[in-house]
């Protein structure tokens, strides 16, 4: 029998963006403004991603650096209140070893003429996988790359 | 004439963990939840109903169960099971509402591990509580009452 652990933990990030909060809620429910920044780093293979962004409605991507294993991103959303709020469950594969599950909460708040986003992520690491710090490190690399998107979007408006 | 306030959008997470050691092997603790006829008999808190219930365990599982007090079965709870390890762990997602109206998203972990003769059970509830309709307080509660029926059942 397979020796079965588990860790949980919890980690918020805050942001502030200078786009409207309209703007930056649409760089999440807009299937091609979403595959601009939801994306691993430049070097890494891709799959397609896949977002029906509706409650109920899955999300999915895989990808990760050549030759090395797969990350496979499987998420579900359970609640959508346009422009203030996305709670969605996702679970994170290693190729085939399911190594987390997680409860991610983004709240869209306005800020000044900009928005301040807070996303609190709280995730169950399986069986050893414990990577809170590159998980972090991951979604605070998104939070640039939304932050790079949001900017080019306003350049060429 | 009464206008409604418009509503402030709040979310407040907490985690709650419980532990429960049962004298019954881990097998036939796990059959509460995998086992539909167990279920029923601890699904619900305190001496609230279960009015409607799917069953669907198994990863990728969908369950859908209407509960609450006998007069007013007004929450419903949209659960999904992620990851399953018989006798050993079950990790589901789960949306509540309450007449219509989202009051809590929750993960929750159940761990199953075998303790002098019976079984030691952890659960883990990570949940988040929207627009101020529900705490942890209550939630917890309601939980506990619901893992001291399953020692009851067993």
């Amino acid at each position: 029998m397979t020796k079965r652990s588990t860790a949980h933990a919890t980690f918020t990030i805050e942001r502030h963006f200078p786009s409207p909060r309209e703007k930056v809620f649409r760089a999440y429910s807009d299937p091609k403004s979403k595959a601009k920044w939801f994306v691993g780093p430049e070097d890494w293979e891709r799959s397609d991603h896949k977002l029906d962004f509706r409650e109920g409605g899955r999300e999915s991507v895989s990808g990760g650096p050549p030759g090395q294993p797969v990350h496979y991103f499987n998420g579900l959303y359970q609640d959508i209140v346009p422009n203030e709020r996305i709670v969605m469950s996702y679970e994170m594969h290693m190729d085939k070893t399911r190594i987390s599950v997680s409860l991610g909460t983004t709240e869209f708040r306005t800020d000044g003429k900009g928005t301040k986003l807070v996303y609190t992520e709280q995730i169950v690491f399986l069986d050893g996988h414990d990577h809170l710090a590159a998980r972090e490190e991951g979604t605070r690399a998104l939070f640039d790359n939304l932050a790079a998107a949001l900017e080019r979007e306003a350049q060429a408006a | 004439m009464t206008t409604a306030a418009p509503l402030v959008r709040t979310v407040e997470h907490g985690t709650i963990r419980l532990e429960r050691i049962y004298k019954a092997a881990p097998a036939r603790v796990f059959a509460a939840w995998a086992e539909p006829a167990a279920r029923a008999r601890w699904d619900v808190p305190g001496r609230w109903i279960i009015a409607e219930q799917t069953f669907d365990f198994r990863e990728g599982g969908h369950e859908v169960r209407r509960f609450g007090p006998r007069d007013d079965p007004r929450f419903v709870a949209e659960t999904r099971y992620v990851d399953i390890v018989p006798q050993q762990r079950i990790v589901y997602a789960y949306g509540m509402t309450s007449r219509g109206e989202r009051i809590s998203v929750s993960l929750t972990t159940v761990e199953f591990s075998p303790s002098a003769g019976g079984t030691r059970l952890v659960l883990t509830e990570q949940i988040a509580f929207l627009d101020g309709r529900d705490n942890a307080i209550d939630r917890e509660e309601g939980l506990s009452s619901m893992l001291d029926k399953i020692g009851l059942g067993l």
